[in-house]
């Protein structure tokens, strides 16, 4: 290959990382010898680390200002399932599976502790509750004691 | 490239500006600088940025991720920038010169101006380089050397074949370099 095909490349292919195999070799082994090329290789990257160093640049805050405004005025134009849809989808998206894992053992910690609380409906202690001996004393049989006065016919005949 | 998160666009495509705020958030940046690249005019930079979102958002419902979102945005970007550029440059208006493009918010008092000078450097040489050089040059190397863009990403971006963005960027390049040997302009930062 001669200069000229050598310069085409390296301003392309070569400093943008592109060139590889024998071609990157051939290159390589003219750089070595060829001081103007190797030259110019040296002033593209510093060219672009120049460029680089640059940055971008915030644009000033009414601009995003001035986009609310001209899009507020935009209807609406999903329905309202696929607004819901695509709501849940996007907060869910959000969080992390650290959250979701802590949010689902807080839960479940909730659940555990709101059944061991919740009142037992066994037989016995629903007897014995206030409220049963109270609505067994409407009934008038309790002036005689509640253990006496419990036994039914039924009760009797199984016993 | 950078990329967004589909669910966002698609929230953003719902009507739901918390979203779009998180899209220009993330690229209001990007399309800023490309704008103030290609247009070297902070004016036409704003309303390019304010046209871009405006068409992003309205574009959004059309999305379908068939190609990037980046690729799409930055398509939109060169679009505009240059539409505006041109739109103004026939009606006379001109590029400013770098002095003239900084912004007075970020001036320093006078007892640090040889730190200003030092940072100003390059920002103000790369000024001057992209101020000589035509539009169609500048995208080419600010979507390759401060974007960072790839062969490929390139041609999406700015709709033409690899073929073409290479034989841009050969160019570029060579203006770049035939400027900065004749009006001795330095590299080093």
């Amino acid at each position: 290959m001669n200069c000229k095909k050598m310069k085409e490349l390296i301003l392309t292919d070569y400093v943008d990382g592109r060139l590889a195999g024998r071609a990157l070799e051939e290159l390589e082994l003219h750089l070595g010898s060829c001081q103007d090329c190797h030259a110019l290789v040296e002033e593209l990257r510093a060219a672009g680390k120049l460029f680089r160093a640059v940055g971008q640049e915030e644009p000033p805050s009414e601009v995003w200002y001035k986009i609310r405004a001209e899009i507020g005025a935009a209807p609406a134009r999903f329905g309202l399932p696929e607004t819901v849809l695509a709501y849940a989808r996007y907060y869910l998206s959000r969080l992390r599976p650290a959250v979701v894992i802590t949010s689902a053992a807080i839960l479940l910690l909730f659940a555990l502790t709101a059944v061991r609380l919740m009142p037992r409906t066994d037989y016995m202690e629903t007897l014995s509750s206030e409220d049963d001996i109270l609505a067994i004393s409407y009934t008038g049989d309790y002036e005689n004691g509640p253990e006496s006065d419990l036994g039914t016919a039924a009760e009797m005949f199984f016993l | 490239m950078r990329e967004i998160d589909k669910n966002t666009v698609e929230m953003a495509a719902s009507g739901d500006m918390a979203a779009f705020e998180d899209i220009y958030k993330q690229f209001s940046s990007t399309v800023y600088t490309i704008s103030l690249g290609v247009t070297r005019n902070r004016q036409d930079a704003e309303e390019a940025t304010q046209d871009v979102f405006v068409k992003v958002f309205r574009g959004l419902k059309n999305f379908r991720f068939g190609s990037s979102f980046g690729t799409w945005l930055y398509r939109i970007t060169m679009n505009t920038a240059i539409n505006i550029h041109r739109k103004h440059a026939r009606r006379g208006v001109t590029s400013l010169s770098y002095d003239e493009l900084k912004d007075t918010r970020t001036a320093a008092p006078a007892i640090q101006h040889e730190e200003v000078e030092r940072q100003d450097a390059a920002p103000r040489r790369v000024s001057a380089i992209l101020d000589n050089i035509s539009p169609e040059h500048r995208s080419c190397i600010m979507l390759r050397e401060i974007e960072g863009l790839d062969y490929r990403e390139m041609a999406g971006a700015l709709s033409i074949p690899l073929n073409t963005v290479r034989s841009r960027l050969k160019r570029a390049r060579e203006a770049i370099i035939a400027y900065c040997r004749k009006e001795g302009i330095r590299y080093e930062l």
